[in-house]
């Protein structure tokens, strides 16, 4: 599957989540605000990828930062 | 029959592993795996037997209770014998006796110190699961997995120092051993809770969880995630329940791993990162202390320690085919690696609490808490934090591992002991987020909660749906932070990089300015201990309590921790 074709499902199948909220909305007193959890989720992915790349800018160092002792011999990962 | 369900005086449930563990060298090899799972399925319903109740003895003038069962430690032992049994299952192929030796033991002492009700008990059992998790660590036997199993002994012997230090202090003042809730209004209680903190991976103090963790071999990490960091989230709910502290730094643990998640290339760095950040939702429901935050914080605590052992054992099969679990070095494994991938996605979803899954019943529990008591921020950042999982666990992880680029690998699928061990995780993952009141009647207070109502079921999907479109878009902008073979600095560097710096500075300061510089000091020293010498109260007649006398240790434990790695 597509990047673009897996957008497009995700998009409509969150759109049809919020008009379904929104139709929840209409019919019951005290509901929830349609589509503030889809607004939200689309805010956390944007300042998580911010923040991301500013702590990687600030943080990231050389993997051999340490030294010696950060380094895996070769296989060592299949130790069970 | 009736010998096994009256109340013992010992735990004996758990004794029944750390004595397994201590025999288990005398087995045959071939035998060993059968018996590393036997014994804690054995203590599981041992345990199960037992009615409600504690037992008393008096040692040395000290009035003792070395057994107690009541909801909250059946919940947290029952989880541990279930995780044991579950990491012996995947550890079938592994021959290593010293590895088997030390699982068994620390499962063994974990449960102990859940069924421990004073805290000298608990204490013992709280260092022996410091020793035998260290084995754990060290298991590769390799020069990087021997560095961070020192470093990571220093902490947990640190952790336990204090509690001693704590529990003299307590014993001083009150003349009771008694584990049960505690305020922090004394130096014994704030010893023990940064005891208990240093545990449950407290911001600044969490950095031997995503420094050990990714070090020890795949076995020892699905062990190691399961034990240490949820028993001191049962000693915080056991001692300071209600704290509001604890909110506080709860959501600090449940925000700031968030980022490191994203950007971390080590997949089991990423994933102990992500325990830290689950932990604080933990942290947050004790804090809070309503029986439904409680509940919610035991609940979680359960749930996590299932899909967390669940993850990392995706990841462990992973590395055990290919050797790695660098995100830069991966990629297209679905292909060879299908029943794997499938199983990291129970785990995945179970965390990022999606419905019919367990996270969504445990974590529902702490928000809605959160919700009730009107702590909106926290319910704010919480909320944040259950989205921000999302992109991580089932998302960035999977892309990484399964997905993105074929990195050429032509690998096998897992081992079927694995795939066993992944399957049944799999389905109690599934079992707890299908039937919640079965799993809410086994927490310790009552509640009347519902976790599935429209709202909340469409409010999730709504997250998960939109959470995927953002990560679908950030791909497909380039715009999402790539894999890279790199390190990120944590606040670690202060103990590995800062005294090196400081001892490289003074060697080059010149021995002989620096020869002087302690000349002039023990002149000083000299001077000061003639002038304490001719008061009355010469420090050798004073009595010191045992409290501060071991809080003086911790504190000499911590400067030659420094001055080691100097």
């Amino acid at each position: 599957m597509s990047i673009t074709r897996l957008i497009w499902l995700l998009a409509v199948g969150g759109v049809a989540c919020v008009l379904v909220e929104v139709i929840y909305f209409v019919i019951t007193p005290n509901a929830p605000i349609p589509g503030w959890y889809a607004g939200f989720a689309l805010i956390v992915g944007a300042v998580m990828v911010l923040g991301a790349h500013l702590l990687r800018f600030l943080i990231g160092r050389d993997e051999n930062f340490y030294g010696r002792e950060t380094i895996e011999t070769p296989d060592e990962g299949k130790i069970l | 029959m009736s010998a096994f369900a009256s109340l013992p005086l010992l735990p004996l449930p758990a004794l029944l592993l750390v004595v397994g563990g201590l025999l288990i060298f005398a087995f045959p090899s071939r035998l060993r795996p059968a018996l590393l799972i036997a014994l804690p399925l054995a203590g599981l319903l041992w345990l199960w037997l037992l009615p409600e109740g504690q037992t008393s003895l008096t040692l040395m003038g000290f009035d003792l209770t070395p057994f107690r069962l009541d909801p909250l430690s059946r919940l947290f032992a029952s989880v541990f014998f279930i995780a044991a049994c579950l990491g012996a299952v995947f550890a079938w192929q592994m021959r290593d006796p010293l590895q088997q030796s030390a699982a068994a033991l620390y499962a063994g002492s974990a449960i102990g110190a859940a069924l421990s009700g004073d805290l000298l008990t608990f204490f013992f059992f709280w260092e022996a699961t410091s020793l035998s998790s260290f084995v754990l660590v060290c298991a590769r036997r390799s020069e990087m997995a021997w560095h961070t199993g020192l470093r990571y002994l220093w902490v947990q012997l640190l952790s336990g120092l204090l509690l001693l230090a704590g529990l003299s202090w307590m014993v001083g003042a009150t003349g009771s051993l008694s584990f049960n809730a505690m305020q922090i209004n004394s130096p014994g209680a704030w010893l023990i809770f940064l005891s208990f903190g240093i545990k449950a991976a407290f911001p600044l103090f969490h950095t031997w969880l995503k420094d050990a963790y990714p070090a020890s071999t795949i076995t020892g990490t699905v062990f190691l995630s399961a034990f240490t960091t949820k028993l001191a989230i049962y000693a915080l709910a056991r001692g300071f329940p209600a704290t509001e502290f604890l909110i506080y730094i709860g959501a600090v643990m449940a925000l700031f791993p968030l980022f490191y998640t994203m950007i971390e290339n080590d997949l089991r760095r990423v994933l102990a990162y992500s325990l830290n950040d689950q932990l604080g939702f933990m942290v947050v429901g004790i804090g809070i202390g309503t029986p439904l935050a409680l509940n919610g914080a035991a609940a979680h605590a359960f749930c996590h320690v299932l899909y967390k052992a669940l993850l990392f054992m995706s990841i462990g099969a992973v590395m055990f085919r290919t050797g790695t679990a660098k995100a830069s070095e991966l990629g297209g494994l679905y292909k060879c690696m299908p029943y794997t991938m499938m199983f990291y996605f129970v785990g995945a979803v179970s965390i990022a609490s999606f419905p019919l899954f367990s996270g969504f019943v445990s974590k529902s529990l702490i928000l809605s808490a959160a919700h009730y008591e009107h702590y909106w921020g926290i319910w704010l950042i919480l909320t944040f934090a259950s989205a921000g999982v999302l992109f991580y666990a089932a998302f960035r992880i999977p892309y990484y591992t399964f997905f993105n680029r074929d990195a050429g690998w032509k690998v096998k699928e897992a081992p079927n002991s694995m795939l066993a061990a992944m399957g049944l995780t799999a389905a109690l993952c599934l079992l707890l987020g299908i039937f919640p009141q079965t799993f809410y009647a086994l927490l310790p207070y009552d509640m009347n909660y519902h976790p599935y109502d429209f709202p909340h079921i469409i409010t999730s999907l709504q997250l998960v749906l939109f959470a995927a479109l953002a990560f679908a878009l950030l791909i497909a902008w380039r715009l999402f932070p790539p894999a890279l073979r790199q390190l990120n600095l944590d606040s670690d560097w202060f103990y590995r990089t800062l005294p090196p710096r400081i001892a490289a500075r003074v060697r080059r300061a010149g021995i002989g300015a620096m020869m002087q510089r302690l000349h002039a000091v023990r002149e000083g020293a000299i001077t000061a201990a003639l002038s304490l010498r001719r008061r009355s109260a010469y420090l050798s007649q004073t009595i010191y309590p045992a409290g501060a006398m071991a809080f003086w240790i911790a504190v000499l434990l911590a400067l030659a921790m420094i001055f080691t790695y100097a």
